[in-house]
């Protein structure tokens, strides 16, 4: 059995043994908790803990879930299954008083888990249902197959226009990366915009790696790009639309998430660069644009109290955006036809940057 | 420039009514279906009431074709005479009630005229009514229509009919219509009657299902009593109309004789003050009623009799509720609340309510309410009506619900049933849908209510106590104990005992009733000496010497005394009392 999740049962067993009440600690995962690590330049959860102990029906129920959680682990170990979250919360349906009341809840206490143990829940043998993201480009590696065997592949010249599906769990022992032959890798937020670069050809025109991150990127996905990045030295250059939401994307490639902020280290790759769209190419460009809705204006100015986007650089575009009231999808660069974008806008912009 | 002089000329009552059908309610297919089933049903318990039957009424839709429908229902009332037939429905305004006050439900005997006018309008067909008395050996079937112009019934037909009853009413209509399920339908309409009217039972035959309601009680109300008008209650055309059906008589005779609270010695008063001394009757012009009517005005009269109400009191209507939302599994059931009889402008009224609390009664929406009117439910025009006036004017935030905007709805799972019974139900208009906020009325709800609201709340506490209690056993009896045997189980070791966690979390000496016996459980850590004393009726006390940790011992007490006292208890300890009364913890008795 899993050492770490051995002893989180060891500890409450023994709790009750000495006659107390049992209780589960770990750190605390709220928004006052989340500080900036310099040598990593990720953000972390502090050192902020909360305990919850067995004395409230409600968190004594949170720790038989928790218990139950576990020895479900442990059960799809012996038999080499894995599980997705949702199959794993139907399947608590069966745990009596351990039983979810939601998938959000069962998720969460997933997640809690990881905090204790530090162990992935892809460890643990859990999933979500579905990654999908996409690469394209020359790359070359090896993914274990259901069969056992280590299948090579390269990402470029093994796969079909909508490139290598990105499974779930891409770490060492499932994914390996042998080679690349690029200078960096273009993560795409929309469909739409990965399939024009794919159409244009512009992982070979410009030796890039194409990464669709299908809106806000999956764990793998920011996992994957974390690798080629460490493991392949390859930057990491961030291509969405120009909007508030868009901003939080590169932010969670860039330095992480809230909720995933135990495991900034291996998710976050702190040297992202963001190539736009950004507040001053809408106006440079003279890019078709949105009005900003309520909500939009809202999240721009809780992004202004963000320390992710505490930089000159984000505080001039966030202050842009709302001075111009607008903004803009990738797609909108078509104003000046198919190819600009690949012709005009990423050259230009990739040289600024010193991409290229 | 031309003058235009609209040319004048006599209209009769069904000539009005048929251009002003929005007036009563027939304003569209949907709500002339509904009016029409209304109508009739009130009409029968009217006439079953009036001679103490208990009401077995069937109500039959059948679709004959888009919008076009038939409409029977069949009481077991009295019947109508013969001879009176073509007056009660085919005459506007034809009834026996002017003149006197008395709870009724219709009161123009108007309506179920001009449902039959309705009918005849839109669909083309005469109105066909069975009626036999108890006096005649068949019964006759009617075919009848109205002369618009004239406002007069005009027979088509006559024909003796076989009918195996003691007596009943027979009236089938048909007409455009729509027929429509849920909110503000015939099925709602029925069963909110058979909660104001408890000793009716209702047989529903609707085009999509059918519906049986039995009654919640056997015996029949007491039948309302007719009293004369109170001077203070009649308006001038009234006042007009009963001095000129009785122009034979002197002044003061129709004062003395024809309104109730008018004696003698008052009469002569009112007379003498509005210098009428020695007119006759005939002789008196408007402006001589008008004075008279000043006068009246200016006088103080005894209060109206009270006695000629007919409420439908405690058991009725708790009956009736318990019968009607059993498929909610209520919480609770309040205690229903009578108000009055109290007065306004000379008529006598009462208010009464029940609310139902809790169960499968949605949380998020706001609350029902039924609003009745002289036993007839009122499901339009809800926003002008003083019941939910006087509702939303309630704080609800002080009996614990959400009122997310002041003087409206609150929210939350609860039903109130509201009824005002009145010899003069004050409506807004003459569709008859919603009651005017007269003051006196108004002042009547808002402590009616209050009183149902207050028991709400009380019985709010006692739940919210009950399952602070029931979670901790849970917690005690159920998950802890799973926790332990779970985590033994993935380590492979023995369960722990858990006894001194559960008298950890405990930490009380608690009193619980399983199936109707009553048991001290000691969760403390040292023994525990103490005096149960239960209170209600009667006062009963039992002694337990040292009882020990984690141990149990079943009181003495009588199923009857646990379930009609609340418990007491002198111990120093602190203590978690059953789930079953309020705690009331004291140490010196």
């Amino acid at each position: 059995m899993n050492e770490k999740l051995e002893n989180i049962v060891k500890q409450i067993y023994q709790e009750m043994k000495e006659g107390n009440i049992p209780k589960v600690e770990l750190k605390s995962r709220n928004k006052e908790n989340i500080i900036f690590d310099p040598k990593t330049s990720v953000w972390k959860y502090g050192n902020n803990t909360v305990k919850r102990y067995a004395s409230k029906a409600n968190s004594a129920k949170g720790i038989l879930k928790m218990l139950y959680i576990i020895d479900f682990v442990d059960e799809m170990d012996a038999g080499v299954k894995t599980s997705t979250l949702r199959e794993m919360y139907y399947i608590s349906e069966g745990w009596n008083l351990g039983k979810f009341e939601s998938q959000d809840e069962s998720d969460l206490m997933v997640e809690d888990l990881e905090v204790m143990t530090n162990y992935l829940r892809e460890e643990m043998r859990l999933r979500p249902e579905e990654s999908g993201a996409s690469v394209i480009g020359n790359l070359t590696l090896t993914e274990l197959n259901r069969k056992g065997e280590k299948k090579k592949m390269n990402c470029r010249d093994d796969v079909g226009d909508a490139g290598y599906t990105i499974p779930y769990n891409v770490e060492k022992e499932k994914v390996d990366l042998v080679s690349s032959d690029v200078d960096f890798v273009l993560a795409v937020e929309t469909g739409g915009m990965f399939d024009r670069l794919v159409e244009n050809r512009f992982d070979e025109k410009m030796r890039s790696l194409l990464v669709h991150m299908k809106g806000q990127p999956s764990r793998s996905t920011k996992r994957l790009l974390n690798r080629l990045n460490k493991e392949l030295g390859l930057p990491i250059v961030v291509f969405t639309d120009g909007d508030p939401w868009s901003f939080r994307i590169f932010a969670s490639v860039a330095y992480g998430a809230i909720k995933t902020a135990h495991i900034s280290d291996i998710l976050a790759t702190p040297t992202s660069e963001f190539i736009g769209i950004t507040a001053s190419d809408i106006l440079r460009y003279d890019l078709p644009t949105d009005k900003l809705t309520d909500k939009d204006v809202e999240a721009l100015r809780s992004e202004l109290d963000d320390p992710r986007f505490n930089i000159p650089f984000w505080k001039g575009e966030i202050e842009t955006m709302l001075k111009l009231g607008k903004k803009a999808e990738q797609q909108a660069l078509a104003k000046y036809g198919l190819d600009f974008v690949t012709d005009t806008y990423l050259p230009e912009k990739l040289k600024e940057n010193g991409i290229i | 420039m031309t003058e235009f002089k609209p040319e004048r000329k006599e209209v009769s009552i069904s000539e009005f009514f048929d251009k002003n059908k929005q007036m009563l309610g027939f304003d569209s297919p949907q709500k002339a279906l509904f009016m029409t089933v209304k109508e009739a049903v009130d009409n029968s318990l009217d006439a079953c009431a009036d001679n103490g039957i208990l009401p077995d009424i069937t109500v039959k839709i059948e679709e004959l074709g888009k919008e076009k429908y038939r409409i029977e229902i069949v009481d077991n009332g009295p019947g109508i005479k013969r001879t009176e037939v073509e007056n009660s429905f085919g005459k506007m305004l034809y009834g026996s009630r002017f003149f006197e006050e008395r709870q009724t439900r219709g009161q123009q005997g108007l309506g179920i005229s001009a449902a039959i006018l309705y009918a005849q309008k839109t669909a083309g067909f005469p109105t066909e009514i069975v009626t036999k008395t108890e006096k005649d050996l068949t019964a006759y079937h009617f075919v009848l229509d109205i002369d618009i112009r004239k406002n007069s019934p005009h027979t088509l037909s006559i024909t003796p009919e076989i009918w195996d009853v003691k007596s009943g009413l027979r009236i089938s209509l048909t007409l455009k219509g729509k027929y429509i399920s849920g909110k503000q339908s015939v099925e709602e309409y029925v069963r909110e009657t058979a909660i104001a009217n408890p000793h009716s039972s209702f047989h529903l035959i609707l085009p999509d299902k059918t519906i049986e309601i039995a009654r919640s009680v056997e015996d029949p109300p007491q039948i309302p009593i007719a009293v004369k008008p109170h001077p203070h209650g009649v308006e001038l055309g009234e006042l007009i109309s009963i001095f000129r059906e009785n122009e034979e008589e002197t002044i003061e005779e129709v004062l003395e004789g024809k309104f109730s609270r008018v004696t003698k010695h008052v009469a002569k008063s009112l007379v003498e003050k509005s210098k009428l001394g020695g007119k006759k009757i005939s002789k008196l012009t408007r402006d001589d009623f008008e004075e008279l009517m000043k006068t009246i005005k200016e006088t103080e009269f005894m209060e109206p009799r009270k006695d000629c109400l007919s409420p439908i009191g405690a058991e009725g209507l708790f009956k009736s509720a318990m019968n009607s939302f059993r498929e909610y599994h209520p919480a609770y059931f309040s205690q229903p609340v009578i108000r009055g009889p109290f007065v306004f402008s000379g008529h006598p009224f009462l208010v009464e309510a029940i609310a139902i609390y809790g169960g499968d009664l949605p949380k998020e929406d706001p609350i029902k309410v039924l609003r009745f009117a002289n036993r007839v439910p009122l499901l339009y025009q809800s926003g002008s009506c003083a019941i939910t006036r006087a509702i939303s004017s309630i704080m609800w935030n002080q009996y614990g619900f959400s009122q997310p905007v002041k003087d409206q709805i609150p929210v939350g799972p609860l039903i109130v049933a509201v009824h005002l019974a009145c010899t003069k139900i004050p409506f807004t208009s003459e569709a008859k849908e919603a009651i005017a906020t007269v003051p006196e009325i108004m002042d009547s709800l808002d402590i009616l209510l209050k009183g149902v609201a207050r028991q709400i709340k009380t019985m709010k506490k006692k739940e919210a106590h009950k399952s602070q209690v029931e979670e901790k056993f849970a917690l005690i009896e159920q998950i802890l104990p799973q926790i332990s045997l779970k985590s033994s189980k993935i380590l492979n070791l023995e369960p722990p005992d858990i006894t001194r966690i559960i008298s950890k979390v405990m930490g009380v000496v608690a009193f619980r009733e399983v199936n109707g016996e009553l048991f001290a459980e000691n969760y403390t850590e040292k023994n525990q000496s103490f005096k149960v004393v239960l209170k209600g009726e009667g006062q009963f006390t039992e002694s337990v010497k040292n009882l020990k940790p984690f141990q149990k011992v079943k009181l003495n007490f009588s199923k009857e005394v646990i379930n009609s006292t609340e418990i007491y208890v002198d111990l120093p300890e602190p203590v978690l009392l059953g789930a079953y009364s309020l705690p009331k913890v004291f140490s010196d008795e």
